[in-house]
């Protein structure tokens, strides 16, 4: 009992909670990724209205589940760190603005395209899904790649004061590079997932995508990993204050070796995605390619720790982990709601992959022409 | 502000009929299952289909809702967000996440589930839109009565102190009232389109199905609703009595304004806004009772379908239910202004500080974007309605007899 009330200590707490979010931020990555890669992917791998089709299908009805992970990421930021949730989403609002508008772009264009016939009204929706599928995974990226850099925000009083300066800031060269690999990522999901469920030609279509951008993934970590060792300001706790210099990011690999394997199998495991493919062996490029996705978030996590919002205007006010002060109970409570209800949503999850399992054909779909999108 | 009512009131709308559809096909499906009778079957089916677009629009209409929660709303985010946040990880955990794989399961599952398995689907679908919706009911009536939470002097955060209050009685009645409200809407919405059929004389055994079904679930609805009619929270049956309520709420919103120890001298003005509003409310909530009674009895002696005035009133009552919801959100917002969260948090504190120009674009870009898609599914939606059954493809239907290719096509698939 005492073990498990030590266990139970307010900052273990907090450390389970940070690593829970992480947890979802996963399976934002996997679920969401893959389906914004295929729709993405929909202008360059499909030739027919049929083909279209199959890949409509194939994310299937798990769109409406995987962008309310994002929701709930936010939801549970707001929970926990309101101020970071506050000052993230009023900072960057016009680009929240455009997120939300994507998401609601994607939903409509899953639900209303196929109540019509006309071909003009299909391509739109078309059109349509392909933008907010390749914005999201874009910006999402871009503000990913933010974090590092640190953004322009003071707390004086407890409130956090935004500097207005410029949303354009957003946009700087590494940035916009996180962006692209995102994107590159999250069509590598995609083209992964499709090597599971279609057959030729989309499978070897399907096949030839994966290759070359799970090469160009790879270039793109490598070059990202080395700007971040070296041109990039990172921030630093020293004796309770907030410092930054070149660098400063990666020094937590260089103390200890554990950490160091994390980018290590990172890298690997995009480089067994290849070689999988290669071969012809989706299933085990599919799993290397979750290894690698979780690699990627834990490399980042931990190198961001124990900064959430690192401000670059002011770093003292940056926000950490441990700066808000959520109570222990609220933490408790909010975990313990996770535990609860998290594993039978997964389950149902599992149960929709199972009994949606099988390959899509143009045949399959004729069959179901009015229960498919 | 505008922004925000306009997202909230379009999600609420949205989640009222995707629950009230729902439930109504989840008792569909269990009809067909223990009849066996193919015309349940369509009707599932057919009513999916509206479902599946209400169901997405409320999803988008979801996002925008938590977004903005965090950039036009962030001070209020910041201080109130710790026991809100906890009623929508609820929603979204126990709610809307399920919710969503089951819509999936729901629409894709025709060939590839069990009868049984499907109808487990349904009914799993019913009940998690439901979870969402007391969740909700959590956090909305935490805005209206801030009692489950407490304001910390030292932080200024609104910290949730009783997580069994939250979700007590006061969100249960909520609930309950505005799951109710929401199965009238929905039975009769369904009512009035097979009363447009039934007089067209088109489709008239899946029309008569329809009605009858409608017609008893919106009698024990609407019977629900009247009994269910919000008596611990506002406590008043005559106009008196909530002419007094508006002059309290009033004398809470001057007292907000004058300096302290002047509370008493204050003289405060009845709203009559909140008095039409309780009158249109429930005048039309008894309209509604007549026209299910009335549509019910002649359901039973099998003469609804001949009396033609009675499916003329009944065809075109469909925005009664709206107008008696309307009035219900004016007769328990207009009592909370000025404040967003009573007592608590005034409107204008709880709002980011934005640019006109920027707040100006993101209201324009969530009309277009959320109000366009929204007009074009119930255009959508009104198109389903026209058509019938018929667009089901079976070969059974109105527009479909008598075009023998076609039959013969979808048979031969």
């Amino acid at each position: 009992m005492e073990g498990l009330a030590g266990f139970l200590h307010p900052e273990n707490l907090m450390l389970l909670w940070w690593g829970l979010l992480g947890v979802l931020v996963l399976g934002f990555s996997l679920g969401e990724g893959a389906n914004l890669g295929i729709a993405m992917a929909q202008p360059f791998l499909a030739r027919s209205e049929e083909e279209r089709r199959v890949l409509r299908n194939a994310i299937g009805g798990s769109w409406a589940v995987h962008q309310l992970w994002l929701l709930l990421l936010l939801v549970n930021l707001l929970a926990a760190w309101p101020q970071v949730f506050a000052t993230a989403l009023a900072q960057w609002h016009a680009v929240w603005v455009v997120l939300a508008l994507a998401f609601l772009l994607r939903a409509m264009a899953f639900e209303l395209r196929n109540r019509a016939q006309e071909r003009g009204w299909r391509a739109s929706w078309d059109w349509a899904l392909f933008t907010s599928a390749i914005i999201p995974a874009f910006l999402l990226g871009v503000l990913g790649g933010n974090l590092f850099l640190g953004s322009n925000f003071r707390v004086v009083d407890g409130e956090a004061l935004l500097w207005t300066g410029g949303l354009l800031d957003l946009f700087n060269p590494f940035a916009l590079l996180v962006g692209v690999l995102t994107v590159c990522l999250a069509l590598l999901h995609g083209g992964l997932h499709l090597l599971g469920v279609t057959v030729y030609p989309l499978y070897d279509r399907s096949r030839r995508l994966v290759m070359v951008l799970s090469a160009a993934s790879l270039l793109l970590l490598l070059v990202l990993s080395l700007w971040l060792a070296l041109g990039i300001s990172g921030f630093y706790l020293n004796d309770g204050r907030i410092q930054n210099e070149l660098g400063a990011w990666v020094w937590r690999f260089a103390q200890d070796p554990l950490w160091m394997l994390l980018p290590v199998v990172m890298l690997a495991a995009w480089a067994m995605v290849l070689w999988m493919t290669w071969e012809d062996q989706f299933r085990s490029a599919q799993r290397y390619a979750v290894l690698g996705t979780a690699a990627l978030l834990a490399s980042g996590a931990i190198s961001l720790y124990p900064f959430l919002l690192p401000s670059q205007l002011d770093p003292a006010s940056s926000l950490l982990v441990t700066s808000d002060g959520v109570r222990p109970s609220i933490l408790a409570l909010l975990i313990g709601l996770h535990l609860i209800l998290l594993p039978p949503l997964l389950l149902l999850i599992a149960l929709l992959q199972r009994r949606m399992r099988g390959r899509l054909t143009v045949a399959s779909l004729r069959r179901n022409a009015r229960t498919l999108y | 502000m505008l922004q925000g009512a306009f997202i909230a009131s379009l999600f609420l709308l949205l989640h009222m009929l995707v629950l009230g559809l729902a439930f109504l096909l989840a008792l569909m499906e269990t009809l067909w299952v223990i009849t066996g009778r193919p015309v349940y079957h369509d009707m599932t089916r057919y009513w999916g289909q509206p479902f599946a677009i209400l169901f997405g629009l409320m999803l988008a209409s979801l996002i925008a809702l938590v977004v903005q929660l965090g950039t036009h709303w962030s001070p209020f985010a910041h201080i109130a967000g710790e026991p809100f946040a906890i009623a929508w990880v609820v929603a979204l955990l126990g709610g809307f996440m399920p919710a969503a794989i089951l819509f999936a399961l729901f629409q894709q599952g025709w060939t590839r589930l069990t009868r049984s398995e499907h109808l487990t689907v349904t009914w799993g679908l019913a009940l998690t839109v439901s979870i969402a919706l007391l969740a909700e009911m959590a956090a909305w009536n935490l805005l209206q009565d801030p009692s489950a939470a407490r304001m910390h002097s030292g932080t200024l955060r609104l910290q949730l102190t009783d997580l069994a209050q939250l979700f007590g009685e006061q969100a249960q009645m909520r609930f309950l009232h505005l799951t109710g409200a929401a199965y009238v809407w929905v039975a009769l919405t369904m009512m009035a389109v097979s009363a447009h059929w039934l007089l067209q004389g088109r489709d008239l055994a899946f029309a008569r199905r329809s009605f009858a079904l409608s017609a008893g679930f919106g009698l024990a609805a609407v019977l629900a609703v009247l009994v269910v009619r919000m008596t611990d929270l506002y406590p008043f049956v005559s106009d008196a009595e909530v002419l007094s309520y508006s002059a309290f709420a009033e004398a809470r919103a001057l007292a907000q304004e004058l300096p302290q120890g002047q509370d008493g001298t204050t003289i405060a003005l009845p709203d009559t806004r909140l008095l039409y509003a309780f009158r249109i409310m429930t005048g039309s909530g008894f309209v509604l009772l007549l026209l299910f009674v009335a549509a019910f009895l002649f359901c039973h002696r099998r003469q609804a379908w001949e009396r033609r005035w009675l499916l003329r009133i009944i065809a075109w009552s469909w925005p009664l239910p709206l107008l008696t919801i309307a009035a219900g959100w004016v007769f328990s917002e207009a009592g909370r202004s000025p404040w967003m969260i009573t007592g608590i948090l005034p409107f204008e504190a709880a709002q980011t500080v934005l640019p006109v120009s920027s707040a100006s674009f993101s209201l324009a870009a969530y009309l277009m974007f959320l109000g366009l898609p929204t007009v074009l599914g119930l255009l959508l939606i009104g198109r389903m309605f026209r058509q019938g059954p018929s667009l089901l493809a079976t070969g059974r239907y109105h527009f479909e007899v008598g075009i023998q290719t076609s039959w013969l096509e979808t048979r031969s698939r």
